[in-house]
């Protein structure tokens, strides 16, 4: 007998997210993704100043507020075919590496790790044997014993007191948890530092940006940080050591910690490397562009279709001509009028709610598509994608990632196993580390170009007479976000955002075919259906931006249980 | 662990006032409305610091180090009528069980709460103040029950600044205000 279950919504600070399954012999059988929120919101710039567009459209999500505001800026700029100076790109390049340091630390640590982690066993740890298993693993100098009893310390605590406040609501004791106490112990000690660690990345994002979240320095042409060595109110040397200390706190714990931790989990939880693929056609764009003409980028971009690495296509520029034509979304399983796909460009977006129906309209998120392939995005398709070109940091990154889940399990695991639940937690913890190495970079970028004597930052706009289109696209943490403007004599009369979790999050298309989310819980299992500890692990493997309610139904659609994880 | 105070050389104002909340939504920007508001009607001495945070994750926490007084504004989808202002302690938003939400915002705000404190950081109050909201649909205006209950938001969060012995003047003539969101699309 199927059992349906489903994971509905509490927070409203990007979107409501709703996942239904439907459980066959403690396998998934069925699922459909929802938004249950409507996303019109790109309507609200309509028939603004460009210039300003940006300002709102980092208001559109609470979680990556950054990445909107940057994106929108380089649709303008690509209308206007208006290139920014290298110092700009620089600038901008060290905030968009810093905001992903962060969410990849936070999405690991604070947002998924407690799928797997079950930190109520934490109490019958041995500090000092996890110390010296942990030592074994890591370099990292806060794995001494000392360290790891303060955080059973404190899970004690709060476990004795029984008020476990945010941790209220996690599958303690669910049969698909199995570390062993000391590695729950040495995760939620990581868990703890990563708290402190994460504040660094934002710092830098905080000290370019002016504030975090949303930044205020940038500008249609460039950005308004002031560059002047000989001031001490302007960007100096000072000021540039500060983000170079800031960031050099962070790589260590990105490159000994995380990259170690994720990697761990893998080899522990080895069934999860075959579970969760999913959608294999993989779409990333290319970013972090090294001079002023974005003529290359740091950080490679591509097509991967049916999973099969050894026929990828590389994209050269932040929005190839391919691109620009082959991005679809459509509207057949979603909650809209129209009927053929439609090119953002062109797009709509007029709202029309049926109720949720299984076999009709079902979500507010519209279905991306690409040349009229349902795509995933994320880490795992930008490590897929560098990988399959041969790119070296990519590959430096994930042949020592493979290494180590294969000595740590004793089995071998190679590129392709990544295509799975657990292949998306190590594919962004080697994104993280790529860009841990890019930080530095990018900094000696900015650092030799100023010493050289330019401190240009910004080229003024011009806004033709008449109609022009641009994209502008930026590889986010969460994968590839588009944004897609009309001006038309020099103010908005169309913008389309094609975000990450919309092609992740979409639902079928007028083929039926499912999006990512729906196809990677096709054959999950699910031990006990009133705690589908199973389907969270898969969902959250693809850091979705919203927080998740549990219920539970039974084949009639009655609630019979209640679980609220973040 | 270092502090941004201690890496910039900067002092950080003890006492921080931020609005939570995406402007965008409607009644959810009352926090950054708020602000908006108090930094025109209103005069703060150098000790006090208002940001519109907007909708910070965990952000948030490095706006709370070196604080003393923290007073957050932001819009609640329960626990009143709509309209009714209504506060809530640290302890309060500590203790809250996830899944009974208070703020619109409130998985942020535990994990902000629970990470200050892991850094060790206390504070000797830490409010937050609300309004219940009604409408949270895309749009910049609040619903007339936000509007109303607005002038009574920034009397509360200036008293709450007086009971502590901190300035909060009202101005006679408000500052002119050029806000963002307040410009009108051609």
């Amino acid at each position: 007998m199927a059992t349906r279950i489903n994971i509905d919504p509490v927070t409203r600070i990007e979107g409501h997210l709703r996942i239904d399954v439907e459980v066959n012999g403690n396998s998934i059988s069925k699922a459909w993704a929802s938004c249950t929120m409507w996303r019109g919101i790109e309507n609200i710039v309509l028939g603004r100043d460009p210039r300003e567009a940006w300002l709102f459209t980092q208001r559109f999500c609470g979680v990556c507020t950054t990445v909107h505001a940057m994106a929108s800026v380089r649709a303008v700029e690509d209308a206007l075919r208006l290139q920014i100076p290298s110092n700009a790109q620089f600038i901008r390049n060290l905030i968009l590496i810093n905001h992903a340091l962060h969410d990849h630390i936070v999405h690991f640590y604070q947002l998924s790790a407690l799928d797997w982690v079950d930190i109520m066993t934490i109490p019958r740890a041995d500090p000092t044997k996890a110390a010296s298993l942990a030592q074994s693993l890591s370099d990292w100098t806060g794995n001494s014993a000392k360290e790891l009893k303060a955080a059973q310390d404190k899970v004690k605590a709060f476990a004795g007191s029984g008020q476990l406040g945010m941790f209220a609501t996690g599958y303690w004791g669910h049969p698909a948890m199995k570390l062993p106490p000391d590695v729950n112990l040495i995760a939620f000690t990581h868990y703890l530092q990563a708290l402190q660690y994460q504040r660094y990345a934002l710092q830098v994002v905080g000290m370019l940006g002016g504030k975090t979240p949303h930044i205020q320095n940038l500008a249609v042409g460039g950005v308004q940080n002031a560059i002047n060595l000989d001031s001490l109110a302007a960007m100096n040397m000072d000021r540039l050591y500060q983000l170079k200390f800031l960031m050099d706190s962070v790589i260590p714990f990105v490159q000994q910690v995380y990259f170690n931790d994720a990697c761990t989990l893998a080899a522990l939880y080895p069934e999860w490397m075959s579970y969760g693929g999913g959608v294999k056609n993989y779409l990333a764009v290319p970013d972090l562009p090294m001079n002023a003409q974005a003529s290359a980028f740091d950080l490679p971009g591509g097509v991967i279709l049916d999973g099969n690495l050894a026929n990828s296509k590389t994209f050269y520029t932040a929005a190839d001509t391919e691109f620009r034509h082959a991005v679809t979304e459509d509207l057949t399983h979603a909650w809209y009028k129209g009927n053929e796909p439609q090119h953002p460009w062109k797009g709509e977006t007029v709202p029309h709610y049926t109720d949720f129906e299984d076999n009709g309209k079902y979500s507010w998120v519209k279905a991306p598509r690409y040349d009229g392939r349902a795509m995933q995005v994320g880490p795992l398709s930008q490590v897929l994608i560098g990988y399959a070109q041969g790119h070296p940091l990519t590959k430096k990154w994930t042949d020592a990632a493979l290494e180590k889940i294969s000595a740590i399990s004793k089995r071998k695991f190679t590129v392709n196993d990544l295509q799975s639940t657990m292949g998306r937690h190590v594919a962004r913890a080697i994104r993280c580390a790529m860009l841990s190495e890019l930080a530095q970079k990018h900094w000696e970028y900015l650092v030799t170009n100023i010493s050289n004597g330019d401190t240009a930052v910004y080229n003024p706009p011009k806004f033709p007479d008449g109609e022009v289109e641009g994209v502008g696209t930026h590889e986010a943490p969460r994968g590839t976000l588009s944004h897609w403007v009309v001006i038309r004599n020099g103010r908005l009369s169309n913008y389309q955002a094609v975000v990450p979790t919309t092609w992740n999050a979409s639902p079928r298309d007028n083929r039926g075919v499912p999006g990512p989310y729906e196809s990677s819980l096709l054959g999950n299992p699910v031990i006990d259906s009133e705690k589908p500890l199973e389907v969270l692990r898969t969902v959250h493997s693809f850091d979705p931006c919203m927080a998740c309610a549990c219920h539970t139904y039974d084949p009639a659609g009655k609630p019979i249980a209640q679980v609220k994880v973040l | 662990m270092t502090t941004p105070s201690s890496i910039s050389g900067k002092p950080v104002p003890p006492v921080l006032i931020a609005g939570i909340g995406n402007i965008l939504l409607q009644d959810d920007g009352l926090g950054p409305q708020a602000i908006a508001r108090l930094q025109s009607e209103y005069e703060f001495g150098l000790d006090v610091e208002l940001l519109d945070l907007g909708t910070p994750t965990l952000d948030f926490v490095d706006y709370l180090e070196g604080r003393k007084i923290v007073v957050l504004i932001d819009a609640l989808s329960c626990g009143g009528r709509k309209g009714e202002l209504l506060t809530c302690s640290h302890e309060q938003l500590r203790e809250h069980v996830p899944g009974m939400r208070i703020s619109a915002h409130q998985p942020c705000l535990q994990e902000t709460v629970f990470a200050a404190e892991t850094a060790g950081m206390k504070f000797e109050d830490f409010v937050l103040v609300g309004v219940v909201g009604t409408n949270f649909d895309v749009g910049t205006d609040l619903s007339p029950e936000v509007r109303q209950a607005m002038p009574h938001v920034l009397e509360f969060v200036a008293s709450i600044l007086t009971r502590h012995g901190i300035e909060a003047r009202r101005r006679a003539q408000p500052l002119k205000r050029d806000v963002w969101w307040e410009h009108k699309p051609a």
